[in-house]
């Protein structure tokens, strides 16, 4: 008897506590996108607010206003929190308090929890990298090469050896930090063989044997290019549509590749080929 | 004297749980090893379910064999997600809009043409695209979100930079952003079009359309036609917003203005006067931590599903654990506006509702997201446990020169109902984040019954109440149908921007 009184007592409390908590409803307009109790989202979680701000509502306040210096580098900045009213501040204050009272601070998961989406060869993702468009598409050719292809200005960015991509710092949030390319680049090119002045479109790619092969418009003329492995190095072909008969590709020189094809002629690393057929330059890797 | 708790419990969940009375939650295991953050869901004619995934799987679920095969991968966030036919389908990413084609019939795709990356990219994280809408035209429309300030532009960018305001070297992230972060606006618009829904020609002719969104993370047509887009409380909005886009409007976020032909100052530093008369009001409102705050892709409940609101827009909401009805008033104002109602506001279908699809077996499919936001992963199918069933909830609001009228999709219990009440408050616009409650009053109202089956009710109130720019919030309290049924959404959000002519 006492204790369904109690168990009442307690309901009806907390009924009337959730129904007339203007700080909980602060909290769920203000703070709950970015911070959860226990895991960290865009912002640190209750329990570690509770560890650095119990007792400190001066320095929560101060917080608010002004989130700087920024605690974590690879997380978003909270904007200041000036739209809310300092009293409101003192009641969401008041409300984390008490809620956080009892968390205990949990280590917050860094490993990827989908570590295999990127172990496939060949394998074509689109991301975020370093040093190129932030349109790219990066590609793990089969065996141990790899390279970036930029649909912005369409053309080959650099190539790695290695491992393909670590893009799980981009896919944990919401895309502020990078993928990383796990592996050396050692080869950066700098302009496209088909350098021309003509505005440049990207049309999209095919997949065959699961490598793309890149369609883009240089001026009038459509370019279709493919990028393989074969054995000693890469092979890099090109098909025209609507070309001049005969096609100037100037490759960069560089100690570790040398350039070979079948048709066309040769001078230094620039080729002069006809467009009435592919045009398939084996690249070499020299060790 | 034990069971005066039981009883007292069971009335309050029961309260608490209207929407699962009434519908049933089903969780359908995503693929093994996929993440399961759901950026687009469609629906096959033949009822097979394409669900675009955070780490740019396409994948295709079959709800009779249960299983889901790969149908494209690869692609950079996919935020949107259209089927064309049986072997193309649409997809939203960061860079374009891609049409993936499977050419030979395997079951993948083997195509993955650009349809539509004529847009800017700078590299800042906040520039998520979405869509896209299909007209009864065949016009492809999408949204594109403006840059956050919470980081810089990258090195490289796609397209022009737009140097009004600001220099492109302060605009870089890295460590001199710390001292340039404010001088760029909350959430910025550097390269074209950000923050600007585009329109797509069948012959793939893109024109910018109207401006002035923030985050759109949903867009789509409702029944009658309009293109609705939600956007996300912030900067500029004080709340989170249902734009009725109309071509060559400005929607109210300054930051796309520099992408308007003829445009040349910075818009942090036009009047705000100005701005607010520029600006094309929201159609609805969602309150922020009271409906929603983060507000998703909009449907249409097809005719035949969910009786009585049949044709109705429903919108998701990644934040709140809750879906949005939403009622235009077509009125005879002219303004577009109309009326916010919860629907299936219950933890019990969690948080995280971004993308939504019917199939013609009367299930609604939830895919959901977080992007390391509040929200949550998976996807749900929610089916109503007795479809024949109408639903007892708000069918309608319409404004009057002394109140509104609501309409109910079934009787209502009592000729007067009791507990109805109605307060009303407007929102600042302003360059800071969100706004703060403004001259909230609780407005006393007359009820009256204006038809004979005890569906349609007049709330009265003095002329002198009704005041534009302002959200009406009527609370229906504890409304039960004449059968007992308690109603379903028990809260009306009327955002009031004209009144009658």
């Amino acid at each position: 008897m006492k204790k369904s009184l109690t168990s009442l007592a307690l309901l009806l409390a907390l009924s009337a506590a959730h129904a007339a908590d203007p700080g909980k409803k602060l909290f769920t307009e203000n703070c709950s996108a970015c911070h959860q109790p226990l895991v960290l989202l865009v912002g640190p979680p209750l329990a570690e607010i509770s560890r650095l701000y119990r007792g400190k509502e001066a320095e929560f306040l101060k917080w608010c206003h002004n989130p700087s210096p920024h605690k974590r580098k690879n997380l978003v900045q909270m904007p200041a929190m000036t739209h809310v009213p300092v009293a409101d501040l003192k009641q969401i204050y008041e409300h984390i308090m008490v809620i956080s009272k009892d968390l205990k601070e949990i280590e917050q998961k860094t490993g990827d929890p989908f570590p295999d989406t990127l172990a496939r060869r060949p394998m074509v993702q689109r991301m975020f990298l370093d040093k190129t468009g932030p349109a790219s598409i990066a590609v793990a050719l089969p065996g141990d090469l790899n390279f970036c292809w930029d649909a912005g200005e369409c053309r080959l960015r650099y190539l790695w050896k290695g491992e393909f991509l670590d893009a799980y710092p981009y896919w944990r949030g919401n895309g502020s930090s990078l993928a990383k390319v796990k592996g050396e680049i050692f080869y950066t090119e700098t302009t496209s063989p088909l350098t021309t002045d003509q505005p440049v479109k990207f049309l999209g790619y095919s997949m065959k044997d699961a490598i793309p092969t890149f369609k883009y418009r240089l001026g009038g003329t459509e370019v279709h290019e493919r990028i393989e492995a074969i054995d000693d190095g890469l092979q890099r072909s090109f098909v025209f549509k609507n070309a001049p008969s005969q096609i100037t590709l100037g490759f960069q020189a560089n100690d570790q590749l040398s350039y070979s094809s079948k048709t066309g002629s040769w001078n230094g690393t620039t080729l002069s080929a006809p467009t009435d057929a592919p045009v398939v330059v084996n690249i070499k890797l020299i060790k | 004297m034990k069971t005066l708790p039981l009883i007292l419990t069971l009335t309050l969940f029961a309260q608490a749980d209207v929407w699962t009375d009434t519908f049933s939650r089903e969780q359908i295991p995503t693929p093994i090893g996929v993440d399961p953050q759901i950026g687009g869901l469609d629906t096959f004619p033949d009822q097979r379910i394409a669900a675009a995934f955070h780490r740019g799987q396409v994948m295709i679920y079959h709800p009779e064999t249960r299983d889901w095969k790969l149908f494209a991968e690869g692609l950079h966030e996919p935020l949107g997600l259209l089927i064309e036919d049986e072997n193309n389908i649409l997809v939203m990413q960061r860079p374009e809009l891609t049409r993936l084609t499977d050419t030979d019939g395997d079951g993948v795709a083997d195509e993955y043409t650009t349809v539509y990356d004529g847009f800017g990219m700078s590299g800042n994280y906040h520039e998520f695209a979405f869509g896209p809408a299909k007209d009864k035209d065949g016009n492809l429309f999408i949204s594109l979100g403006v840059a956050s300030n919470g980081a810089g532009i990258r090195e490289e960018i796609r397209g022009e930079f737009q140097p009004i305001g600001i220099s492109r070297e302060r605009m870089l992230a890295g460590s001199t952003w710390g001292k340039n972060r404010n001088a760029a606006g909350r959430m910025y618009s550097r390269v074209p079009y950000r923050g600007w829904i585009m329109k797509i020609a069948p012959d793939g002719t893109a024109t910018p359309y109207a401006s002035g969104v923030r985050s759109p993370n949903g867009i789509g047509f409702d029944a009658d036609g309009r293109l609705l887009v939600m956007d996300n409380q912030g900067d500029w909005l004080g709340t989170s917003k249902i734009h009725d886009i109309r071509k060559g409007a400005f929607h109210g976020h300054p930051a796309a203005l520099v992408w308007r032909e003829g445009w040349t100052e910075d818009p942090l530093k036009t009047e705000v006067k100005k701005l607010n008369e520029m600006r094309t009001r929201a159609a609805g409102l969602m309150p922020q931590g009271e409906l929603a705050n983060s507000p998703t892709q909009p449907i249409v409940v097809p005719s035949g599903i969910f009786k009585g609101i049949s044709g109705h827009t429903l919108i998701g909401e990644m934040n709140q654990p809750t879906l949005v009805r939403f009622l235009p008033d077509p009125g005879v104002t002219g303004a577009s506006q109309g009326a916010t109602v919860p629907f299936l506001q219950s933890n019990a279908f969690g948080n995280g509702r971004n993308r939504m699809t019917f199939t013609k077996d009367g299930s609604l499919w939830i895919g959901k997201t977080h992007l390391s936001w509040a929200g949550a992963e998976g996807l749900i199918r929610i089916r109503q446990k007795n479809p024949d069933e109408t639903l007892f909830a708000v069918e309608g609001v319409k404004l009057q020169n002394n109140g509104f009228i609501v309409t109910f999709t079934e009787p209502v219990e009592n000729d007067l109902p009791k507990g109805i009440s109605m307060k009303r408050h407007t929102y600042d616009y302003h360059q800071a984040y969100g706004s703060k409650i403004v001259d909230e009053a609780t407005i006393p109202i007359n009820i009256s019954l204006l038809d004979a089956d005890r569906k349609t009710f007049l709330l009265e109130c003095d002329k002198s109440q009704l005041k534009e720019d302002y959200l009406y919030r009527i609370d229906l309290g504890n409304l039960k149908s004449s059968a007992g049924k308690p109603v379903l959404g028990d809260k009306i959000y009327y955002h009031l921007i004209s009144k009658e002519k």
